[in-house]
């Protein structure tokens, strides 16, 4: 009785799955068994399936259909398909590592017949799933674990065009905004638990490659005075940096060349540069494992509700929106929907697109104002240089705004200058142009360092910014007239730094209702409405 | 009792006005609690239908919350999300509770008791959220199906035995060997799993979290009665098995409704935590139907009521914080006091009727209970402290979680509450605390 019943159950099974249950393996027969936890609620173990996929390999993510015609029918749909995952759920357990054992090709993953569940329901939407994005679910998914469902909408889960993987890399604490020292610090302090809370269990601990060599700030005589200032308060803050004179500078640093530098400030401890595509890399990693869920796709619509009883009165009387409902184009053009609680736009270069779905940029009074961000081309060069430096070079920036720094030991040296206003490159593409560099960005580092004089351009690249168009500073906190969305973004080069902090901002706005550590007020999105900017004083 | 099936039957011909099938449900309590005005202890015997005073206010019940419900669920009105067809399998769910409380042959209680899991698992996977997320369908239909086809083979062995299955002129079975304790197990079980007790609970969460307001407020509110009154019906045919082995049953359910409690505790989704305290509060109930006493079974009935009620009551207020924010976590829906203050005395009213306050019905219930309970047996007291302690406790913290503290958008306030929302959530308060001064109307006279 009982072998016939599970035969035909096996046979009724195989029919309508379509997968004859000889080819699923035991799991003793494999030479590398998954790292996935066995149970279907671990969540601690993530395997390669959890990693950002690879150009060619696997871009569409396969969702079940989520769409019905009428209740009746997704009744029947949802039966069926938790039914057939009863049979496909023992083989998922247990996934191909590749090629089967006798050498032939991987079945589909047994995943993909079925689906991953669309989620049409999540609590918490982050659009953009650069280091700002993943920052902020990390934070939001460790200190919620299962309290909070987290949704990163993710365009290109490449990140060919994102601005955290172009970037160049540095962390310092030399500002003179109060707040960005802090989230820099901040910053500092998470790169150096990294390992600790960003490893997954089964994998190795992630690691930044953090060069400790600091940022070289330089001076003029028009500028030291700002300079000092700076310094004063960065010193008043907490941060390891020194004040050096010019003497002092050319007795520590002999390969730079001090004419018209009066003095410089050097980062001591907790600056340098890292490598930003580990950091993102790691923080998706951990918050897929702690249950995050990444979709690839856009946001092509967002539906708000008006909350008819809550009035702004400035200028305008203006009803308060409420979003509700975000419409995604997936990759292969399907268009599906996510209602969230909370929307958190961490979109950078493009988050002002996004804006001005919700209508912010588009409308009269408060809603006239958009989200000043938008994506600035920055070049990124690197040189050869056999006289160079060597290790003996922090991060060096020139007072005209050019730097430079060491890339790896081979004598290899990233440099890059922020072009002027008038002189900004198109932003429809990531060329590189060269004149640049040898117009304005070679010319300034051979006259600082001369042994530049003999460098040759090795390669080079082309980022964005999300260039803050009012102020360069981060833009961070809700929107007055849309009751839950979280801006993050606008960072204008330096959002890498800043994420680890940012993404524990973000976290304590949304689970305790305000900033607990670092008080970042003074960059909500108010300032754009009252026109009070908030600028790093630069040094010239 | 037949005019009013067919008022239900005849109902799912107007569905296209939503507003006729809200009046005229209301309409239906009203007419029913008039032809129940009486005295006599069984009437409107026709047909194997009749109601006792059991039946009349679980009947009451039933017609009762599926008012709410239609009043409950405008959202489903609003966005056009198939309205009719909503409105047609709610009927069909009346229908099917209302031959079930009416019953008087064991044969028709059974298939209308299967029958109400169809109309309610199209309303969770239909109207749902998310329900493939944590397979609340599959969950639900497998437990109920699976324990109550041994439901089915005993009544049909009482058939076999007594010749017939009318309730009353069922022979109990007298004797206390194995084969009578595997029939009363097998009778037993399904309504165990219904009610739920603790080790059989899973799928009520699952069910909660992913139905839509509709679909909670009956299942919380009606379909864990099913359970309860189907003990009531089949606990008497048992004598001699059942005082052998209630112990573990009590036991059970008393400790798993501790157990319960503090994963209350532990809770982030607020209907998880108000499906939670569903179980915690059913096992009391089991524990004093079992004991068998005066006490016992009556204070059952008057918890099913006064709980079926509040969680009920509850789940729309849960809903109401949903359709403005969107999210059912504690961790975001913080500090409503701030965000929607009118509200807060709904929260107030209704936290401290699941938590037995008077003068609810609750607290009648509860003391019934716990006076039965501990007569039974004096180490209960233990468990049934903890189960009032910590409903206690987890309620001070649904209630504190979600309103005090700081909402996470302090900026402004928001719709604190329609006409229509005071409107359900005060149809659910006012019987909870009113009827304690005329207790006979639920007390169900054996």
């Amino acid at each position: 009785m009982y072998c016939i019943t599970r035969t035909s159950l096996r046979r009724l099974g195989e029919q309508w799955t379509g997968v004859s249950y000889s080819q699923v393996k035991s799991v003793f027969e494999y030479s590398d068994v998954s790292r996935r936890g066995l149970s279907s609620s671990s969540t601690t173990c993530s395997d390669r399936h959890d990693d950002p996929p690879n150009s060619q390999d696997n871009k569409n993510q396969n969702f079940r259909r989520h769409k019905y015609a009428n209740p009746l029918q997704r009744t029947i749909g949802i039966l069926s398909d938790d039914v057939k995952g009863f049979f496909f759920g023992v083989q998922s357990r247990f996934p191909t590592t590749g090629k089967t054992l006798d050498g032939g090709d991987p079945r589909p993953e047994p995943q993909d017949r079925l689906g991953e569940v669309w989620p049409s329901h999540c609590d918490v939407l982050v659009v953009g799933g650069g280091v700002m994005g993943s920052s902020i679910a990390y934070h939001l998914k460790e200190r919620a674990l299962q309290g909070l469902n987290v949704v990163v909408v993710e365009e290109d889960p490449t990140y060919t065009r994102a601005s955290t993987v172009l970037s160049v890399g540095g962390i310092r604490q030399q500002f003179s905004v109060p707040e960005n020292i802090q989230l820099s610090m901040y910053g500092m302090e998470f790169l150096r638990k990294a390992p600790q809370l960003l490893g997954v269990e089964g994998m190795d601990p992630p690691d930044m490659q953090f060069n400790p060599h600091g940022y070289l700030t330089l001076a003029s005589e028009a500028g030291v005075h700002q300079l000092e200032e700076n310094y004063t308060l960065q010193r008043d803050l907490g941060a390891k940096v020194d004040f050096m004179s010019a003497a002092q500078l050319k007795d520590k640093f002999p390969w730079l060349n001090t004419d018209g530098v009066e003095g410089g400030v050097l980062g001591l401890e907790n600056e340098g540069w890292f490598d930003p595509w580990s950091l993102l890399f790691s923080l998706r990693r951990k918050a897929v494992s702690l249950g995050t869920q990444y979709v690839n796709g856009r946001v092509t619509g967002l539906e708000s509700q008006i909350l008819d009883d809550a009035i702004l009165e400035t200028d305008y009387r203006s009803n308060v929106k409420n979003l509700r409902k975000a419409e995604i184009t997936l990759a292969n053009g399907e268009k599906r929907n996510i209602h969230f609680a909370i929307l958190v736009l961490a979109a950078g270069a493009w988050s002002g697109e996004i804006g001005r779905l919700v209508g912010i940029g588009k409308g009269d009074g408060v809603m006239a104002a958009p989200i000043p961000v938008e994506p600035r081309k920055r070049y990124v060069y690197c040189v050869h240089a056999p006289d160079g430096p060597g290790l003996n070079s922090p991060l060096v920036i020139d007072p005209n705004g050019t730097y430079f720094r060491r890339e790896g030991l081979g004598g290899n040296y990233l440099c890059g200058q922020s072009p002027h206003e008038d002189n900004e490159p198109p932003v429809d593409d990531l060329k590189v142009d060269e004149k640049f560099f040898e117009d304005e960005v070679w010319p300034t580092i051979a006259n600082r360092v001369p042994s530049f004089e003999n460098l040759k351009l090795h390669t080079s690249w082309a980022g964005y910014y999300d260039y803050n168009t009012f102020d360069q500073n981060g833009i961070i906190g809700l929107h007055p007239l849309v009751s839950n969305m979280f801006i993050a973004t606008g960072f204008s080069g330096h959002g890498i730094q800043q994420a680890a902090g940012v993404g524990r901002a973000i976290m304590e706005c949304i689970l305790l209702g305000e900033y607990r550590t670092i008080n970042l007020e003074r960059l909500g999105f108010e300032r754009i409405l009252l026109n009070e900017p908030l600028y790093e004083k630069n040094i010239v | 009792m037949l005019k009013f099936i067919f008022m239900n039957i005849l109902l799912i011909a107007f569905v296209k006005e939503w507003w006729f099938i809200q009046i005229s449900l209301f309409l239906m309590c009203f007419i029913f609690s008039c032809f129940m005005g009486h005295d006599f202890s069984v009437s409107g015997l026709g047909l194997s239908l009749g109601s006792d005073h059991l039946g009349f206010i679980l009947i009451m019940l039933s017609m009762w919350i599926m008012a709410l419900v239609i009043c409950a669920s405008q959202s489903i009105k609003k966005t056009n999300n198939s309205p009719s067809g909503f409105l047609v399998v709610n009927l069909l769910l009346l229908l099917a509770l209302l031959l079930t409380f009416s019953a008087t042959d064991y044969l028709l209680f059974y298939i209308s008791f299967e029958s109400s899991l169809i109309p309610t698992l199209i309303l969770i996977l239909g109207w749902g959220y998310q329900p493939e997320r944590i397979q609340a369908g599959v969950y639900m239909l497998f437990y109920t199906l699976f324990a109550s086809l041994p439901l089915l083979v005993s009544l049909l062995s009482f058939y076999s035995l007594g010749g017939s299955l009318t309730m009353g002129l069922v022979p109990c079975a007298e004797s206390s060997n194995f084969i009578t304790f595997m029939w009363y197990f097998c009778t037993i079980f399904a309504f165990v799993v219904k009610l739920p007790m603790y080790l059989v609970h899973l799928w009520l969460p699952k069910a909660h979290v992913e139905a839509p307001v509709a679909g909670s407020m009956i299942l919380a509110g009606v379909l864990l009665k099913l359970g309860g009154y189907g003990l009531i019906r089949v606990l008497f045919l048992f004598p001699e098995v059942n005082k052998m082995f209630s112990w573990f049953w009590v036991s059970v359910s008393i400790l798993g409704g501790v157990i319960v409690s503090f994963m209350c505790l532990r809770q982030v989704d607020i209907k998880s935590l108000i499906a939670y305290s569903s179980v915690a509060h059913m096992g009391l109930v089991l524990s004093g139907l079992v004991v068998f006493g005066w006490w016992g079974q009556t204070g059952a009935v008057v918890i099913m009521v006064g709980h079926g009620l509040c969680s009920s009551g509850l789940f729309c207020l849960a809903n109401m914080v949903y359709e403005r924010l969107g999210s059912r976590s504690l961790l975001v829906n913080k500090g409503l006091l701030n965000f929607m203050p009118s509200l807060g005395l709904w929260w107030f009213l209704l936290s401290i009727g699941n938590m037995a306050a008077p003068p609810t019905i609750n607290l009648l219930g509860e003391i019934s209970l716990i006076l039965s309970v501990v007569s039974w047996s004096k180490l209960s007291m233990f468990g049934i402290g903890l189960l009032s302690f910590f409903s206690a406790a987890y309620t001070l913290y649904m209630y504190s979680m979600s309103q005090h503290g700081l909402f996470f958008n302090s900026l402004f306030s928001c719709c604190s509450g329609k006409v229509s929302e005071y409107l359900v959530l005060m149809l659910h308060w006012l019987p909870l605390n009113v009827l304690i001064v005329k207790t006979a109307m639920i007390l169900p006279s054996f």
